[in-house]
């Protein structure tokens, strides 16, 4: 079992976000979570990565238990990558410098007194760069990208950061189906190779993208399965899809 | 060609201000270059905030603390120079301390005035950083700490002066070598200058490399850097010391210069000109905290005996002024304007200005 | 024993000080999100008005209490509406300007009475004489008046429906705009009403603390301490900040220099924030 959520509840003031949910995830895997808007998909991918910390339950990533642990240990250590709901750049930074920040292996106090941009480190941003289309925007601010293009930005940076688990927080959210579709792609071929946690919407995004689907709904689990499986399971129908014509964001 | 055309006005602004620092010496009398070598250690000390508060966002009320703490270590050690000073002995007491002992060699007081500053700042930053003290709270400390140094130092007569400063520091200056020779007020002048030069290439690296990099980061968004395998606190901490030291070595550098130190200049009223300074020229530059470090204390030194006591209320209204319709600081401004047009003149593409003061 | 027993009952009265010179600052603070860096200087202003009012007019002391809050809530009124107003969610600026506002408030007062401390009679010179204690009546008043005001306040918030207005005004503007509720009237009143407090707090502690143009500075620390212990949304969590704070260091003040005490309580506080970093009571956020 690589990464196992055991019992896993999140609360806010009483409230249980998220309650008791159980979940195995393996390597390599791609992983689809969705569910109605306060379903609490968020929350789990916080406490994933260290953002809330779990009221109780434990999140077991090759038998350690991450539950509790400081967003930058679970990044530095774990291994755990993460792109927001609604991409979160830095602002004041090109695209290039962005993805450079984000570059792995650099990241200790020491490394960055004495950082240089070699040409190896060059090559490894231009090639991301070229995954993400953003090669001719390297020199520009975000703030003059379009939406999809700074979601790309943010995917980007994950792929700089270069973590064995990738979680993406909605990452075709306000794309339009040509760019959603590309995203798509994006996430089948550059991160074939690591364990990816998707949360999403777009029903046909997941149809391109995902095996196993996980349907989160009041903070629990309701169903579990093949995309197949879970479009036609008649309890997924009620809660979520047939809400899906609203339009959740 | 192009190169050139590229460098941003406020180099230009520092240039001149070095040009005009080196010829000082030569064109006005003594008296001058002591009042303008004390204005170059005010000049480092505002690089050293703006270290902190231009780049990490990390604004701080009792900054002049480290300067204080600083020109403290180097005064006591000038004034033990010839035997017990004056204020030691009338506190009763007739040899010298033991923790004074390292301070009678002016070397190692030299060393110990940078030290010590960034001692206390990694043991305070870690508290508050790793604490995840954030924004006013940070602040608050920070303001909180300046005025209790400054209640200890004033209690601590006998081993500070109390409220009526260092005095006899000047003998102790004079028993001072450097290669054989005595070192005049002039050498002491030279030598904040080129501190000066060196110091502010200093900033314009670290504003340049990843370390700087990050730190910007952290100030524009903290949250999101968590999640790239940093740790804030550390690098808040690291900057909170580096700053320090730059403060530090400016306090000790006062000390030859001024020949005198007190609460005065290290307290909490201090602390606020060194905020003034800033908010006046503009963080984030370096050459903003220079100018608003030379603007502030020439008008004050020109101006107070002009004014009185109205010379501050004016310098309040106008620090007033600033902050609600130039909050940017004159050298931000000036910066932000030659930006404005070279996109407008080039591209006419939309320009957002994005908010570079992300948290205090 | 006595020693003691008249220490925690001094203590008493430094909370009730404390807690005055704070509660304005934590209502500005939690209601509006503002830090008012000029508090200290609100309520060095309230004090000066005080001693005018008794020393030049001889007013009586309850008038000039009143004075003192009438003045510091034009003031505070004035300052919102041109300051603060301008730089609500602005945290950098609004701390610089209301920076420069204490500076400027500081030197007129200096240039006006100059440097020196203002002397102004005790109000109740009675004292409640208890075995070898002696009480004053005025520290006594003090209690009472700071529990009047807390309970007030708290009573004033959860209670009426102006302070419920100022609770929802806090929680969801844009909704109390909709309700037709007038938000910008209610910061207005908010900010004054915390500035009025800081008048009383600043002509109550008059007679028994000296009054000096810079005297804001060393009530401002305080109340921040204060604050940091208590939380910041919470006026009972700042009571029982003032009462911890002010307790230990009056207690502690009895067995060695006041000044060592209070490096040591700040040291302490740091600690606890270190560990506890919501602060001791009630904080919800600590921004
Ligand atoms: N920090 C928080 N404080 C209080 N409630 C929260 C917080 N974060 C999320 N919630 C609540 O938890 C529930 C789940 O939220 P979220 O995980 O963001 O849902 P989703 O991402 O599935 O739309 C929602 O009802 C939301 O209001
Ligand atoms: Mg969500």
């Amino acid at each position: 079992m690589f990464l196992e959520l055991k019992n896993l509840t999140a609360e806010f003031n009483g409230f249980k976000a998220v309650d008791k949910i159980n979940m195995v995830i393996e390597k390599g895997e791609t992983r689809v979570i969705i569910g109605p808007n306060g379903a609490g998909k968020t929350t789990v991918i916080d406490m994933l990565t260290g953002k809330t910390k779990p009221a109780d339950g434990e999140i077991l990533l090759e038998g350690n238990n991450l539950a509790g642990k400081t967003p930058y240990e679970i990044s530095d250590k774990y291994k755990i990558g993460r792109k927001f709901q609604g991409p979160n750049v830095f602002d004041n930074m090109t695209v290039y410098e962005n993805l450079e920040v984000a570059l792995s292996g650099h990241n200790k106090l020491l490394q960055t007194f004495f950082f240089r941009r070699t040409s190896t480190i060059k090559k490894r941003i231009y090639n991301i760069l070229e995954k993400i289309n953003l090669v001719t925007q390297k020199e520009m601010l975000p703030c003059f990208l379009s939406h999809g293009q700074r979601q790309w930005l943010e995917m980007g940076m994950i792929l700089a950061q270069d973590p064995d688990i990738i979680t993406l927080d909605e990452p075709a959210a306000g794309m339009t189906d040509d760019e959603t579709y590309k995203t798509g792609e994006m996430i089948k071929e550059i991160m074939h190779d690591k364990t990816v946690i998707v949360v999403e919407h777009d029903m046909d995004f997941i149809k391109q993208i995902a095996k196993t689907v996980t349907v989160l709904n009041q903070g629990k689990i309701l169903a579990e399965g093949t995309y197949d499986e879970i479009s036609h399971n008649p309890e997924v129908i009620k809660v979520y899809l047939k809400t899906d014509d609203e339009g959740p964001v | 060609m192009s190169k050139l055309k590229n460098i941003t006005v406020d180099k230009y602004i520092a240039l001149a201000i070095f040009i005009m620092l080196l010829i000082i010496p030569f064109v006005s009398s003594l008296y001058s270059v002591q009042i303008f070598g004390k204005f170059i250690t005010y000049i480092i000390l505002a690089l050293g905030l703006d270290i902190l508060w231009g780049e990490a966002g990390l604004m701080n009320l009792g900054f002049a603390i480290f300067f204080g703490i600083g020109s403290y270590i180097f005064g006591i050690s000038m004034a033990i120079q010839k035997g017990l000073p004056a204020f030691m002995s009338f506190g009763g007491i007739t040899e010298l301390p033991w923790f004074f002992a390292p301070l009678q060699n002016p070397a190692s007081a030299i060393i110990l005035s940078v030290a010590v500053p960034i001692i206390i700042a990694l043991l305070l930053g870690y508290f508050i950083f790793k604490s995840q003290i954030k924004g006013v709270f940070y602040n608050i400390i920070t303001l909180a700490f300046v005025a209790l140094f400054e209640l200890f130092i004033v209690n601590q007569q006998t081993y500070t002066g109390g409220a009526s400063g260092i005095n006899g520091i000047a003998t102790g200056v004079m028993t001072l070598r450097l290669f054989g020779s005595k070192i005049t007020i002039i050498d002491w002048y030279y030598i904040a200058f080129i501190s000066l030069i060196f110091i502010y290439l200093f900033c314009l690296w670290l504003h340049k490399i990843r370390f700087g990099q990050i730190i910007h980061a952290i100030r524009d968004n903290e949250p999101r850097v968590q999640f790239l395998s940093y740790d804030p606190a550390v690098f808040k901490t690291v900057t909170f010391a580096i700053s320090a030291a730059v403060a530090g070595y400016a306090g000790m550098l006062y000390v030859p210069i001024a020949s005198f130190v007190s609460i005065d200049s290290s307290g909490v009223m201090f602390s606020t000109m060194v905020i003034i300074w800033l908010a006046v020229g503009g963080r984030g530059n370096f050459t903003g905290a220079m100018v608003g470090a030379l603007l502030v204390n020439f008008l004050q030194n020109t101006l107070s005996g002009i004014f009185g006591g109205m010379w501050q209320i004016i310098l309040g209204i106008c620090l007033l002024l600033i902050v609600m319709l130039m909050p940017k600081g004159l050298i931000g401004s000036l910066v932000e304007w030659q930006y404005m047009r070279r996109v407008h003149g080039s591209e006419k593409k939309e320009t957002k200005i994005t908010n570079r003061e992300a948290e205090v | 024993m006595e020693l003691l027993v008249s220490q925690i009952i001094n203590g008493l009265t430094n909370t009730a000080v404390l807690f005055l010179a704070a509660s304005g600052l934590v209502i500005i603070f939690g209601l509006l999100d503002v830090v008012n860096m000029a508090h200290g200087e609100f309520i060095m202003l309230g004090a000066y008005s005080a001693c005018v009012s008794i020393n030049q007019f001889h007013f009586p002391f309850i008038i000039a209490v009143l004075t003192a809050a009438v003045f510091t809530g034009i003031i505070g009124a004035i300052t919102e509406k041109f300051i603060i107003r301008r730089l609500y969610g602005r945290v950098a600026e609004t701390l610089l300007a209301t920076f420069a506002l204490s500076y400027i408030f500081q030197q007129t007062i200096r240039s006006i009475f100059g440097p020196e401390d203002q002397l102004m009679a005790l109000p109740i010179n009675a004292a409640l004489n208890m075995g070898n204690i002696v009480i004053p009546i005025y520290n006594l008043l003090l209690i009472v008046v700071s529990i009047l005001i807390l309970a007030g306040t708290m009573l004033m918030l959860t209670k009426t429906k102006f302070g419920m207005q100022i609770r929802a005004n806090v929680q969801n503007r844009t909704m109390v705009q909709c309700l037709g509720v007038d938000s910008q009237k209610i910061d207005n009143i908010t900010f004054t009403y915390g500035s009025m407090l800081a008048g009383i707090a600043g002509a109550l502690i008059a007679p028994i603390k000296s009054v000096t143009p810079d005297m804001g500075l060393s009530y401002i620390v305080d109340s921040f301490l204060v604050v940091v212990l208590g939380g910041l949304n919470s006026i009972f969590g700042s009571f029982l900040g003032s009462f911890v704070i002010s307790e230990s260091s009056t207690v502690m003040a009895g067995y060695m220099s006041e000044i060592t005490a209070k490096l040591l309580i700040f040291i302490i506080i740091i600690i606890i924030i270190r560990f506890k970093p919501q602060g001791l009571f009630f904080a919800k956020d600590k921004r």
